[in-house]
């Protein structure tokens, strides 16, 4: 499986590295991953239940605004 | 001649004698030359406390006992811009080139010189494209008091956040601020551009990223972030953010990453802030 690359720019020299992630680096890519997708999950999850809240009270989100303004 | 006798009143009927005459008046008088040389062949044994006017030179001089010396002393300035200072006698300094500043040097002579003024204001070290699934810029100079970040136009293919972490250290970073219109602060660990998601494929973003003391090797650094990105739903959502590096080691270089995955545009300018 091709890992992701990284660059590192060395701004003393100016020289540019592109390279595939180490087995360590990709591990800590995959957990970064895994938690941006949870964090995606339960952002989804909390616009879903805004969303059906505002259905039920009958209102739009402006005027739920309007209220706790 | 009986020279330098001093003050005497004459009163009426006194005979001013030769002795008086040269000592109380002709030695007491300032004796006008057309030269030291005439001045020399004049007066074969002056005495101490003579004065004289050299008309060449428009001297006034005084006999030490040993030798003729200038009145309030002479000026040793010759030169447009030239300085009066002193060492151990009065001394000239020479006017510095254009844009030096006057600086005070204890191992200079007269304890002055002219010295071109310390850079102030930013330094552009390096300009790096944002690329791959992170991006690390390493090597920062330790030669400034503050180090800045400018970043522009970042771009990911999906949507998600933008951090950034010192020396990559993905653990001391607390801020509190503004994003948006809603207060926020917290524990994040990394610098984080965005709280929320950006949009994917869009380059509207611009930040200031600023971390100040940021050589020290025994202090935390204070930061502050500032700019605007667009959310994945599209709203605008400008951030202020101040906070601290609560780590002792020197910031030397810094990761870069989107958890939307590979970059796929973004530019960071690093200076160097004096």
């Amino acid at each position: 499986m091709t890992k992701p690359t990284i660059r590192i720019h060395d701004i003393e020299t100016n020289e540019v590295i592109d390279r595939e992630m180490t087995n360590a680096e990709f591990a800590q890519y995959q957990l970064d991953q895994d938690a941006k997708i949870q964090r995606d999950v339960e952002q989804e999850a909390e616009i879903t239940a805004k969303a059906a809240l505002l259905d039920r009270l009958g209102i739009t989100a402006d005027e739920a605004k309007l209220l706790l303004a | 001649m009986a020279a330098g006798q001093g003050y005497i009143e004459f009163a009426t009927g006194d005979v001013l004698t030769a002795a008086s005459a040269n000592g109380y008046l002709a030695s007491q008088v300032v004796m006008v030359f057309a030269s030291a040389a005439a001045r020399t062949s004049a007066i074969a044994s002056p005495q101490e406390g003579m004065i004289s006017y050299l008309k060449d030179t428009n001297a006034t001089q005084y006999y030490s006992g040993s030798t003729w010396v200038s009145v309030g002393g002479s000026s040793p300035l010759t030169t447009k811009g030239d300085l009066y200072t002193y060492s151990t006698a009065d001394a000239r300094l020479g006017v510095g080139t254009n844009g030096q500043v006057l600086t005070a040097d204890s191992a200079e002579a007269t304890g002055l010189k002219w010295a071109t003024a310390a850079a102030g204001g930013m330094t552009l070290l390096s300009t790096t494209t944002l690329s791959g699934a992170s991006t690390t810029i390493s090597s920062i100079s330790q030669s400034y008091k503050s180090l800045m970040f400018v970043i522009t136009g970042v771009t990911c293919a999906s949507n998600g956040q933008f951090f950034g972490a010192p020396n990559n250290d993905t653990a001391n970073i607390q801020f509190a601020g503004v994003q948006g219109s809603a207060a926020t602060g917290g524990t994040n660990g990394k610098v984080v551009f965005a709280l929320n998601n950006t949009l994917a494929n869009n380059a509207n973003n611009a930040w200031t990223l600023q971390f100040d003391n940021y050589t020290s090797s025994t202090a935390f650094k204070p930061f502050e972030l500032y700019g605007r990105f667009i959310e994945n739903d599209s709203s605008s959502k400008p951030v202020i953010f101040g906070g601290i590096f609560s780590s002792t080691t020197a910031i030397s270089s810094i990761v870069f990453t989107h958890s939307g995955g590979n970059f796929t545009g973004g530019t960071v300018l690093t200076y160097g802030v004096s």
